[in-house]
């Protein structure tokens, strides 16, 4: 498992520079967690990707691949296209899931359709202020939250991926749990508000969810008693049924946490660290609908 | 375990007749259907002696009742219940509910853990309506006037705290209940009293799991998504049986299904399509889950 961060990155890509550092640092912390590049054509080096000059457009392409024991009987191939937002001069990323490649840069038995690009709230006015940026990769798993504290407030360009669980936190390869942000995926939607889970076998796909599903308390700060406990929400994934949870990211009240503090949790029996997202709110998940759970905050595994 | 069910009850305190039935429904499922003990504390009401309120928020009588299940030897739980009526109109029903550790043998609740909340009908009616009640001598569970046209139901379960089987245990008791009449939407564990305790607060809004899906999707074996009701205590508790939240398009107006939690199958009954769940958001928000579905535990 690895961490990264960086507080120079910004959402304004209207030079190679600014574009190619963004490439790289998710480039490199995939690579540095244990992500595999795979051997396709076609690939673009984050050293040398220009940035983009017309908007909506991609730039490029990098083709990841799990590196994890699972990868010999259940394969996660994940392609991320690199390029622009509704606005040319902001960044956005395309992700793509299936079980394979051809060689050529497309991904075989698509899973989860890179259609749709993952753009952040609030990013569609370019900005020149630096945000801090996280990301938290292991072999099975990754966690990014790019920019969160960006000027434009909640702001944040997330993505976690990480294999389904059983009933002990093991890894599973019946899945991959999936979570996003995107601007502009119906409407302004704040944080990782998207969510599916993946079954990686193919056929007939759990619908995205739209509003995350997670508990926590109304009270804010919560209640504590012994032995000295807050809650803290774990979303969950649906497969009809919600699903087993993962451990890349949970929901806290807005005065339990302070701005971009690390705790840490047991889950599954494991102490794991999380790492708070600023004023990264999310949506919550209601029946047919979801609404903005305004004191929440997000926070990703850092660890 | 049992149930009870009417398709009389009005949701009107106009006429004695109309307050005691429904006052009664609710004694019958906690004494005759459920077990629960009647206590000899003085000034208690018989249900068919009460006389119905003329004013808001009146209470007209109570009747203290104990759990009777084995752990009341060392952790007892008793009930108030004052009948009279709501906060909005005369007409209209509402009970306060008082629980404790014991009574004094004149009508008063000792080691309080919740004090006499009142949980009101939406309104009054002259549309006789569906009732459900469940009970066991551990738990209760009551849905009055259950119809589709308007949202007039009072709602309200209470059952001891559970450990990771699902067995009782006598650290707490978890109610859910609606205060507000419009939603239901109140949840509470109670920690059970000892001197200088402290309780948990009251939350307002459910904390629930449920597929944003309406209907639910599904797949293999074949199951849809249930959501069980967390109560918290600083973190979330291991949940009770009594209240299962449903997509509208899951289960019918007033429908009933079976399900498996913690390794046993139960019956839920859904309780109408007009009673409306309000959500847990944080910082004492709320929001209305309007195409979710409240079910009691009914068997």
């Amino acid at each position: 498992m690895a961490t990264k961060t960086s507080s120079v990155l910004l959402g304004d890509v209207t030079t190679d520079a600014r574009f190619q550092a963004l490439v790289q640092f998710i480039d490199a912390a995939l690579l540095a967690g244990g992500w595999v590049l795979s051997s396709d054509s076609g690939q673009a080096n984050p050293a040398t990707i220009a940035h983009p000059t017309v908007a909506n457009t991609k730039q490029g392409y990098r083709i990841y691949k799990m590196g994890h024991t699972l990868q010999a009987t259940s394969p996660v191939f994940m392609r991320i296209d690199f390029g622009s937002n509704s606005t040319v001069s902001t960044f956005a990323w395309w992700i793509t899931i299936g079980s394979g490649s051809d060689g050529a840069g497309n991904i075989t038995n698509v899973t989860f359709n890179g259609g749709a690009r993952l753009q952040g709230f609030g990013m569609n006015s370019p900005s020149t202020t630096p945000g801090n940026s996280y990301a938290s990769v292991g072999p099975a798993r990754c966690a990014f939250a790019i920019l969160v504290n960006n000027s434009a407030g909640a702001a944040c360009y997330f993505l976690s991926v990480e294999r389904s669980k059983d009933a002990n936190g093991n890894d599973t390869g019946d899945g991959v749990m999936v979570f996003w942000s995107d601007y502009a995926n119906g409407g302004n939607y704040f944080g990782p508000s998207f969510c599916r889970y993946v079954i990686l076998a193919g056929g007939a796909q759990p619908a995205q969810e739209t509003g995350l599903n997670y508990i926590c308390s109304t009270t804010n700060p919560s209640d504590t008693f012994a032995p000295g406990d807050v809650g803290v929400g774990i979303p969950f994934c649906f497969k009809g049924v919600a699903q087993q949870p993962g451990m890349n990211l949970c929901i806290v009240s807005s005065l339990d946490v302070g701005a971009e503090g690390n705790f840490q949790i047991r889950m599954y029996g494991q102490t794991i660290t999380f790492q708070h997202l600023n004023s990264v709110s999310i949506y919550k998940g209601l029946s047919g609908s979801a609404n903005q759970d305004q004191y929440s905050r997000v926070c990703m595994r850092f660890d | 375990m049992a149930t009870r069910f009417s398709s009389t009850l009005l949701a009107d305190n106009a006429a004695d007749a109309n307050f005691r039935a429904w006052a009664q429904f609710i004694e019958d499922t906690l004494v005759t259907t459920g077990g629960w003990l009647v206590t000899s504390d003085s000034g208690q009401t018989l249900p068919s002696a009460l006389v119905h309120p003329t004013t808001t928020s009146q209470k007209m009588g109570y009747r203290v009742y104990q759990m009777n299940d084995a752990l009341q030897a060392t952790v007892p739980v008793f009930m108030r219940i004052d009948f009279g009526s709501s906060s909005g109109t005369a007409a209209a029903p509402a009970i306060w509910v008082t629980v404790g550790t014991g009574s004094n043998g004149s009508g008063t609740i000792t080691g309080i853990m919740m004090n006499a909340v009142q949980m009101n009908s939406a309104g009054n009616s002259s549309q006789a309506n569906n009732s459900y009640g469940s009970a066991a001598p551990n738990r209760v569970a009551i849905a009055l006037f259950c119809q589709n046209v308007t949202g007039i139901r009072l709602v309200f379960t209470l059952e001891r705290s559970k450990d990771v089987n699902g067995n009782d245990t006598g650290a707490g008791l978890l109610c859910i209940y609606n205060s507000t009449a419009t939603w239901l939407e109140s949840s509470r564990y109670l920690n059970y009293a000892t001197a200088g305790v402290v309780q948990p607060s009251v939350e307002l809004g459910l904390s629930y799991v449920l597929t944003t899906q309406n209907p639910s999707q599904s797949f293999a074996p074949g199951d849809i998504g249930v959501a069980v009701v967390s109560c918290i205590r600083g973190v979330a508790q291991q949940p009770g049986l009594n209240v299962m939240i449903v997509p509208s398009g899951d289960v019918g107006d007033q429908g009933q299904f079976s399900m498996n939690i913690y390794g046993a199958a139960h019956t839920y009954q859904q309780i109408s399509s007009q009673c409306v769940v309000q959500k847990a958001l944080c910082n004492a928000n709320r929001l209305a889950d309007n195409n979710a579905r409240a079910c009691i535990r009914y068997d």
